[in-house]
């Protein structure tokens, strides 16, 4: 029998990142398992386990499981981590499904329970049986995950099988580093595939895109497997090419917004392509008047303010039509627009933004706010920058697409600088995914309560300490790093 | 095992990774060559037939078949991909250094390095995988290669490697040379709280920085999303998923030009917008095509104060989508094109400036479909209206449906100075360029468009006579009486078809009234000549009743009622039977 070919091996240091790591129908079938079992267990939360009202869930949740016996003669649903894989798939979490995965993941993390196995041989019974030994056994149980097999025992469900949850502390970091290079050639590679555009239009010569949609097409499968490992790279920062780094910061970003919305692999990169290609309209403004270190003027706020107009011409006159085309112009012509259209180009008619427009307008002031474009200005920190942010939503930014962003990458995003309750420093490497534990990313301790450097363990601020019954670490403060000249990006290199 | 990772192949040294040195056995290698022939000519036949033809159908399940029964055997088929050959287990299974064929060529040159099939393969894969081989250079689309193409497809049992465009070096970042030391920025920092919290609960002062303390309390109604605003997004994401792209586009072009003010920079848009609307006009888009000129036309209304420079440009613009270049290339779209949706295409061509007429007209012998044809000459009776000569000058074509047409517009638009032009068709060779003469001259109300309708009373074609003495009976000309009445006389008359004959008395009776009761009296009571057989006689007594039943004056039925004692009982009942037909049209 062939191994699966879905069963991908880590990638190793000197290889790219190509094709599929991610099988999308499979992804949505797994997608829709979790929602309907979550919809399963509400319902066996209010009816008695012989109520009619169980049907139709019990018979959904066969169903989908039918769809997925025909890959692989068992459903294996893990938890590892905050995230739900079906065998080595990593499920998806977005704006849709977002309540199910979060419920389903609590539940499971309370019983202590990190897998299901649903054997081809499972019945309806066995679902309804398995779903109310679920909701009824006690989390606070002093071992919840042995009375949960005892129940199961006794109700004699003999087709699902479950194992318990084992905090694998080394998966993420190891899950970091084995994509680390793939995500720093991907990187650099899409900002030679910005920077030969760019030329490209300075030249005025035709434009393609071919390049630069292979490097995000790499790195929707990046941000499919791991997106902490992209999102640190974007604290990437260098005055010389700012442009080009932010480019690919805007379409990093960008994409995990998409992947949050739960848009499909295509349309992701197409968005990815688009975020991209944002500022192509800087191609001709002068770099005096870009790296200017000090206010413009009115007359270089006018040629600033021209951008996405000119952007919008070069890349039809350069670029024709087609659909990645009509992508790439609405997100150049819409990113300084605002969600309340007090932007620029200021338009004469009545016009209602793309999302595509709304997500890059966010992250492109996002990356913008965090960086040091210019030699005088200082960059905010990260979180201030969200503040900044956040008090401008419903104005200048879609309030519902502001929440998916900070969603996204957390009110402490990566890079941030942090002093924690332990006086040790630490570097935040990836959100948490529960919005209500905003405040409790995972953090890379860079230095010792003395104040040494160190190449310290990655931890989860969201840990509880069950004898306390506080979190066992927190942050106390957080640290502008450009005030110490730290430039964070070395722990994401 | 087979991962879904490029690994870098160094163009060097083209046997590196073969596995050379495997060993393998021939029947294996059979098995891997039956299926790369069996791939390499369903391809082929892919870019002979549709997808759904029997015969490519056929082949594709053959293949399917050679992959079922390799797969199954030996679990999966891995080939590494060299320039023009393909390597199974280090020995070439396959090789064709012609570039614009060979399967091994296409796909090295875009990096394609190794392809892994696995068991389970289906038919959507198969044929997934056959259209991306198949496909062609699409000038129109320069983004996609082989390799974006696969990966855009759900492969599950399809695994590639791609070479990668070059490989990074690797990039560390080092120390800022001016970095404030750790220990340092720790004491600092902790010597701006003023309260320094010794528990890790106290991380929530953190929160409440960045929100505040109201805000802070209420995180999760800040930050997880409610079910309306789910709903309201994915809402929006399927009203995206299903807006039309190049609709997107225009609403943003057209933006962009009403609110460009500088000469120079309101140019550059119209001329984007001239290549786009050339664009839309050669892929048959004429709904976009005729909100581009709508927009023109709109900016250019004199309410708007668009300056005249700008307005000039736009004029340009839309000349320029009326050039005979541009109107000549669409005959391959137009012949091809939907005819249901004319009226999009009507609407635009109204659209255009009369520079568009000579190049219409033009287009016009060049397209096949009928209804097609109907379209473009609506458009030249717009555009045609107060410069005829060049319509004029095409009633000379050697083309039949040119002409026709060309009399049809000019009908249409009615001015009397083309009826001169006319009289040359008269004697045209063709048919249908006669009749639409007639069709044309009745819809005029010119004394000479009966005239030469006249001239149509001895058109070879029973068919065109009889529509030529409709129409003048229809109109009362009076000048027809004298030649009608000659044709009666002929001799040749009587050779006419019935149907004929009856038109031609149903014409005297409604043009000549009363002054004709006598003849058809005559003609009721002798049959005409003398030399007329009883058959004739009686033919042309019924044809007089016709005459007279459509005069009805009191002389005509008194005619009639003299008829009914006449000695052919033919006649006598159809005098008596038009008498009652009157009675009760009367009464």
């Amino acid at each position: 029998m062939a191994e699966d070919p879905r069963h991908a091996a880590p990638p190793s240091t000197r290889r790219l990142l190509s094709s599929q790591g991610f099988d999308e129908d499979m992804a949505k079938e797994g997608k829709a398992l979790v929602n309907q079992f979550y919809i399963l267990m509400k319902t066996a939360q209010i009816h008695e386990s012989t109520n009619i009202a169980l049907e139709a869930p019990s018979e959904n949740v066969l169903r989908t499981l039918k769809a997925l016996w025909q890959w692989s003669d068992d459903v294996h649903l893990r938890l590892e981590g905050d995230y739900l894989f079906l065998d080595e798939l990593k499920l998806r979490m977005d704006i849709d499904g977002f309540i199910s995965f979060t419920s389903l993941i609590e539940v499971l993390k309370q019983l202590q329970i990190g897998g299901i196995l649903i054997k081809q041989s499972t019945t309806i019974d066995d679902l309804r049986r398995f779903v109310y030994v679920l909701v009824q056994t006690d989390p606070d149980a002093k071992e919840p995950f042995e009375s949960v097999v005892e129940q199961m025992k006794k109700m004699g469900i003999a087709h699902i099988e479950i194992e318990p949850f084992e905090e694998r502390k080394e998966s993420f970091e190891n899950i970091l580093r084995s994509t680390k290079e793939v995500a720093k050639s991907t990187y650099f590679r899409t900002m030679t595939a910005v920077a030969e555009v760019m030329d490209n239009i300075k030249l005025g010569q035709a434009v393609s895109v071919k390049r630069a949609k292979r490097v995000v097409q790499t790195m929707v499968d990046l941000l499919l497997q791991e997106e902490s490992t992209l999102l640190g790279l974007t604290t990437l920062r260098s005055h010389d090419e700012y442009t080009h780094h932010h480019s690919v910061n805007v379409c990093i970003l960008s994409l995990t917004m998409g992947q949050r919305l739960g848009y499909p692999k295509k349309k992701l990169t197409e968005l990815g392509v688009a975020a991209l290609f944002h500022d192509m309209g800087k191609a001709s403004i002068s770099p005096e008047i870009l790296n200017k270190p000090t206010d413009f003027t009115e007359e270089e706020w006018q040629i600033m303010r021209r951008h996405p107009i000119l952007g919008v011409k070069y890349i039809i006159k350069l670029k024709g039509i087609n659909e990645m085309t009509i992508r790439m112009v609405t997100g150049v012509f819409e990113h300084h627009l605002n969600y309340d259209l007090s932007g620029y180009p200021k338009l004469d008619t009545k016009w209602e933004l793309s999302l595509l427009g709304r997500i890059i307008s966010i992250v492109d002031c996002y990356d913008a706010l965090t960086s040091s474009r210019v030699y005088n200005r200082v960059p905010y920190p990260p979180d201030k920058a969200l503040k900044f942010m956040l008090n401008k939503s419903g104005r200048a930014f879609d309030p519902v697409l502001i929440k998916i962003f900070i969603n996204s990458i957390g009110i402490f995003p990566i890079g941030t600088l942090a002093l924690l309750t332990t006086n040790e420093m630490g570097v935040v490497v990836q959100a948490s995914s529960n919005p209500e534990r905003m405040d409790r990313p995972k953090v890379k301790i860079i230095a010792d309560s003395s104040g040494n450097e160190i190449d310290g363990d990655v931890i989860d601020l969201s840990e509880f300490n069950e004898k306390t019954g506080q979190f066992k670490t927190g942050i106390l403060k957080i640290i502008d790093s450009t005030k110490y000249k730290i430039d964070v990006s070395r722990y994401f290199l | 095992m087979d991962a879904p990772f490029a690994e870098p192949v160094k163009s060097s040294d083209p046997d590196s990774k073969l596995d050379s040195d495997v060993e393998i056995d021939k029947e294996e290698l059979r098995s891997v060559k039956d299926v790369l022939l069996h791939l390499t000519k369903t391809a082929k036949t892919l870019k002979i037939y549709l997808p759904n033809n029997p015969i490519y159908q056929k082949f594709l399940e053959e293949l399917q078949s050679r992959f079922d029964v390799h797969l199954q055997e030996y679990e999966t088929l891995q080939l590494k991909i060299r320039q023009y050959a393909l390597y199974y287990k280090g020995q070439v299974v396959y090789e064709n250094t012609n570039r614009l064929e060979s399967l091994a060529f296409k796909l090295y040159v875009d990096g394609v390095r190794e392809l892994t099939f696995h068991e389970g393969i289906d038919k959507d894969e198969i044929t997934s995988l056959l259209e991306i081989i198949g496909s062609e250079y699409d000038p129109s689309n320069p983004d996609d290669d082989m390799v974006t193409l696969l990966w855009e497809r759900h492969f599950a049992h399809i695994r590639y490697l791609v070479a990668s465009d070059f490989i990074q070096e690797t990039v560390t970042s080092v120390k800022l040379q001016n970095e404030v030391p750790f220990g340092e920025a720790i004491q600092k920092e902790k010597s701006q709280i003023k309260t320094i919290a010794t528990s890790a609960g106290s991380a929530h002062t953190t929160l409440q920085e960045f929100l505040g303390p109201k805000m802070a309390a209420q995180v999760s109604q800040i930050f997880v999303l409610s079910e309306e605003e789910v709903e309201a997004v994915k809402h929006q994401m399927t009203v995206e998923e299903n807006a039309n792209p190049i609709s997107t586009l225009m609403g943003i072009l057209s933006a962009i030009l009403r609110i460009e003010k500088e000469d120079t920079a309101f140019s550059e848009m119209v001329d984007i917008f001239d290549n786009v609307l050339e664009t839309l006009m050669l892929r048959g888009d004429f709904w976009h095509s005729k909100k581009i000129l709508e927009l023109f036309r709109e900016l250019m209304n004199p309410e708007r104060n668009l300056p005249e420079t700008h307005r000039l440009r736009l004029v340009q613009s839309i000349d320029k989508a009326g050039d005979p270049q541009r109107i000549r290339a669409l005959e391959q779209v137009l012949n091809q094109w939907e005819v249901r949706e004319a009226d999009q295409l009507l609407d635009f061509w109204m659209l255009l400036n009369k520079n568009a007429l000579f190049p219409l007209i033009e287009l016009l012998g060049r397209l096949s479909q009928m209804k097609m044809r109907r379209v473009i000459c609506e458009a030249l009776v717009h555009l045609g209206k107060d410069n005829i000569e060049p319509l004029a000058q095409k009633l000379d074509d050697p083309r039949w449906f040119v002409v026709r047409n060309v009399v049809y517009v000019l009908g249409k638009i009615g001015e009397e100075k083309v009826i001169e032009k006319f009289r040359k068709l008269v004697d045209h060779k063709e048919v249908k360029v006669r009749k639409e003469l007639i069709h044309t001259l009745d819809g005029m109300k010119d004394p000479r468009a009966k005239e030469l309708l006249m001239d149509f009373l001895n058109d070879p074609e029973s068919a065109l006579r009889i529509l030529a003495i409709r129409s003048l009976a229809n109109q009362n000309f009076h000048e027809a009486l004298g030649p009608l009445n000659e044709i009666v006389e002929d001799r040749e008359f009587i050779t006419r078809d019935l149907y004929e004959k009856k038109e031609i008395f149903e014409a005297l009776g409604r043009i000549g009234g009363g002054s004709v009761v006598p003849k058809m009296r005559k003609l009721l009571h002798q049959g005409g000549s003398a030399w007329f057989k009883k058959s004739v006689k009686e033919e042309m007594g019924l044809c007089a009743v016709i005459a007279l039943k459509r005069i009805a004056n009191e002389d005509a039925i008194a005619a009639l009622r003299e008829g009914q004692s006449l000695s052919s009982k033919i006649v006598r009942e159809a005098c008596a039977k038009a008498l009652n037909e009157m009675d009760k049209s009367h009464g």
